[in-house]
């Protein structure tokens, strides 16, 4: 059946239901079967070759979803949806902007951070709910013991979990400076744990990308280099070398506090080398990675130790004659390592 | 090619000399490095610094800040000195203390009270410390704030013969400090930072000094389970910048960074002693921290002696001379006014 066809089906069943009766239970039903089209409604945002396209249309669907919300508060469809929804346009048009200018315009930056720290928590908050639905109490108990409070957790909510984990951990990487957020990483780590123990194939390695970045943290926290490198080889052997996200979350949290920057390259040009087209359910995180990896390269002398005293007055000397050099700290051309790539 | 010719062409040449020596003030790109992860808020408030340095100087002075990307503070440090590719560091008292033991000043267990006691003494030890952190080619921009040091351990520490019975965190690498500990009854074990959760899991250590904002950051509350209410010391650092970077800023561009390094301090001063309390209460509220009350006379008597022991060995003479006249002074106006 065409999306087409079945959506004159669920319109014609509307209808007649209309018509034979009348009350709240048939305005509930009706909405329940559109917010179960919503919270399954496929790859079409995850599929366009368009970000700008994605980064105009999400809100309105988030913003129609959370109407559906106010009448069916209990629709665990429909809090997932949110949840992953926010997440991830938190993450891909607010996070990743506020990224891209914290080199440059911080201000503007921060400003940006502070706007994807609440959408991370208003989507941990839908997530939060739903868990609640499903598991009655567990928000207090994994505040208490995180990983009993999981136990119970079957491999049906594993998608659930990860996306909680994901908007639970967003927000409090961008919450170093709140204690009242920033205790809550060992909540992430137990809520990515579990998921992993339950089906660590979920989303084609998704679960071990962000391992990678739980155990990226130094490791007076607890954090292992060694491991992040395994779950990286994970994501990569689960996704079958298709996905970026693991190449930049390596590079990122791995190689570029251990300021390995010819493995840093390696790995972000390898990111780059991926064919967007290849996997069309990934087609815009891809996309967005490969911005990020591209950004990162661009930057490379900016973010790994490098030069020598003199460089100080090489730089000055080129800001002197406009025209006549180029910096290459801005203008990747001049960048032996973008020379390599291009 | 005829004298004329070679005779413009010289004065080409110095004409571009000329150009460059000038435009060497033009802009000073500054490297600085911080062990702080980014989003907290050392890195945040380096950032917003280099950002307004950028902003005052019309782009003279611009600035790139590695967080938590480029090392330890030793390596940062070493860097500086010797591979110049970091030109400014945001250090810790305990890592300029390698470097001149006048820092060890901040670190005489119960020492202070208070950090209003901090900042007298801070303000009467200042130029004698700028002194000699120029003598180590370094230039102070200014002093930073990260909480204050309590004593986090596995069973109730309420007495100094508590501590002592624990087998103690100390950074390896300073064997100084780890003598001194010994010397004095405590039972310490030298490990890198790397492995202190790893040992506190394994029980190779059972107590850590540690601000209350680190040991909720780092997850090590979790592991020890109790604390201390009585502080031991307050965890100064400084932001400094490599003397032949700074000697390069023109005289009023070096003004504005001072300036801007000093709201920055202004922002910690006030922040960090905030988010100390607010991360107290949070480890709390979470139910796996105890807080348990020192015998606070015992302490305080203990408190003299370890002073009088770093003296001479740790912190030099007159160093301790003065930071200890300056807050004694200081409490006894303080004693006076109530």
């Amino acid at each position: 059946m065409t999306r087409t066809v079945r959506g004159v089906a669920s319109l014609s069943l509307f209808t007649c239901v209309v018509v034979a009766s009348a009350g709240c239970s048939i305005r509930r039903m009706a909405l329940n079967s559109v917010a179960s089209s919503l919270s399954s409604s496929g790859d079409t945002f995850a599929s366009d070759e368009d970000p700008e396209l994605i980064r105009h249309a999400v809100p309105f669907s988030l913003k129609l979803v959370e109407s559906l919300l106010a009448e069916l508060p209990e629709h665990r469809g429909l809090l997932l949806t949110a949840c992953s929804g926010f997440t991830q346009y938190g993450y891909a048009f607010v996070d990743l902007d506020a990224e891209l200018l914290k080199l440059d315009e911080y201000s503007r930056s921060e400003k940006l951070r502070e706007r994807a720290r609440r959408l991370y928590l208003r989507a941990r908050d839908y997530c939060v709910r739903s868990l609640e639905l499903r598991y009655p109490g567990i928000r207090a108990a994994l505040a208490r013991d995180a990983a009993g409070a999981l136990a119970p957790a079957r491999k049906e909510d594993v998608a659930l979990l990860y996306w909680t984990g994901a908007a639970w951990g967003k927000a409090v990487s961008l919450s170093l400076d709140r204690p009242e957020l920033a205790g809550d990483l060992p909540i992430v780590q137990a809520l990515i744990r579990r998921a992993l123990q339950l089906d660590e194939t979920f989303g084609d390695g998704a679960l071990h990308e962000v391992m990678i970045t739980i155990e990226a943290v130094p490791e007076a926290m607890g954090g292992s280099p060694e491991r992040a490198r395994q779950h990286f080889e994970q994501a990569v052997a689960l996704s079958n070398g298709t996905a970026a996200g693991p190449y930049v979350s390596f590079a990122t949290g791995v190689l570029l506090p251990q300021q390995k920057r010819d493995e840093f390259i390696e790995h972000l040009n390898k990111a780059l080398q991926i064919d967007v087209n290849a996997r069309p359910s990934l087609r815009l995180a891809n996309t967005l990675a490969q911005q990020h990896a591209r950004y990162l390269l661009d930057r490379v002398d900016d973010l790994f130790l490098s030069g020598s005293p003199a460089q100080i007055e090489v730089l000055a000397m080129m800001h002197a004659w406009p025209g006549s050099f180029r910096d290459p700290l801005k203008n990747p051309a001049a960048s032996p390592e973008t020379r390599k790539r291009n | 090619m005829t004298a004329r010719i070679r005779t413009r062409i010289g004065l080409a040449l110095v004409a571009v000399s000329v150009a460059s020596a000038t435009l060497l003030y033009a802009q000073t790109r500054i490297r600085l490095g911080t062990i702080a992860p980014d989003n907290t808020i050392w890195a945040k408030t380096a950032r917003e610094m280099g950002e307004s340095w950028k902003k005052r100087t019309s782009g003279r002075v611009t600035s790139i800040v590695n967080a938590g990307t480029v090392g330890s503070e030793e390596s940062m440090l070493k860097d500086m000195r010797i591979s110049k590719r970091l030109h400014a560091a945001q250090l810790s008292a305990i890592t300029l203390g390698h470097l001149d033991k006048a820092f060890n000043v901040f670190g005489i267990p119960l020492f202070f009270e208070s950090y209003d006691e901090v900042d007298r003494v801070l303000d009467a030890l200042g130029p004698t410390l700028d002194q000699r952190l120029e003598a180590k080619g370094l230039n102070r921009l200014n002093w930073g704030f990260a909480g204050w040091v309590h004593v986090f351990s596995k069973s109730p520490v309420k007495s100094v013969d508590d501590l002592k019975r624990l087998k103690l965190y100390t950074s390896a690498g300073d064997d100084q400090m780890a003598s001194w500990y010994r010397d004095n009854g405590f039972n310490p074990v030298a490990l890198d930072p790397t492995q202190m959760m790893p040992s506190l899991t394994t029980g190779m250590i059972e107590a850590i000094p540690a601000t209350p904002l680190s040991a909720q950051l780092f997850q090590w509350y979790e592991h020890t389970g109790h604390m201390m209410d009585l502080g031991f010391a307050p965890l100064i650092g400084a932001t400094v910048m490599a003397a032949d970077v700074w000697a390069r800023i023109p005289a009023a561009d070096q003004q504005i960074l001072i300036e801007e390094a000093k709201k920055a301090e202004a922002r910690l001063r006030s922040d960090v002693p905030r988010l100390d309390r607010e991360a107290i209460a949070q480890m709390q509220k979470s139910g796996k921290l105890s807080i348990s009350k020192g015998v606070e006379a015992e302490w305080r008597k203990a408190a003299d002696q370890f002073g009088k022991a770093m003296s001479g060995k740790l912190v030099p003479d007159d160093v301790y001379d003065v930071a200890r006249r300056t807050r004694d002074e200081y409490r006894r106006s303080r004693q006076s006014k109530q």
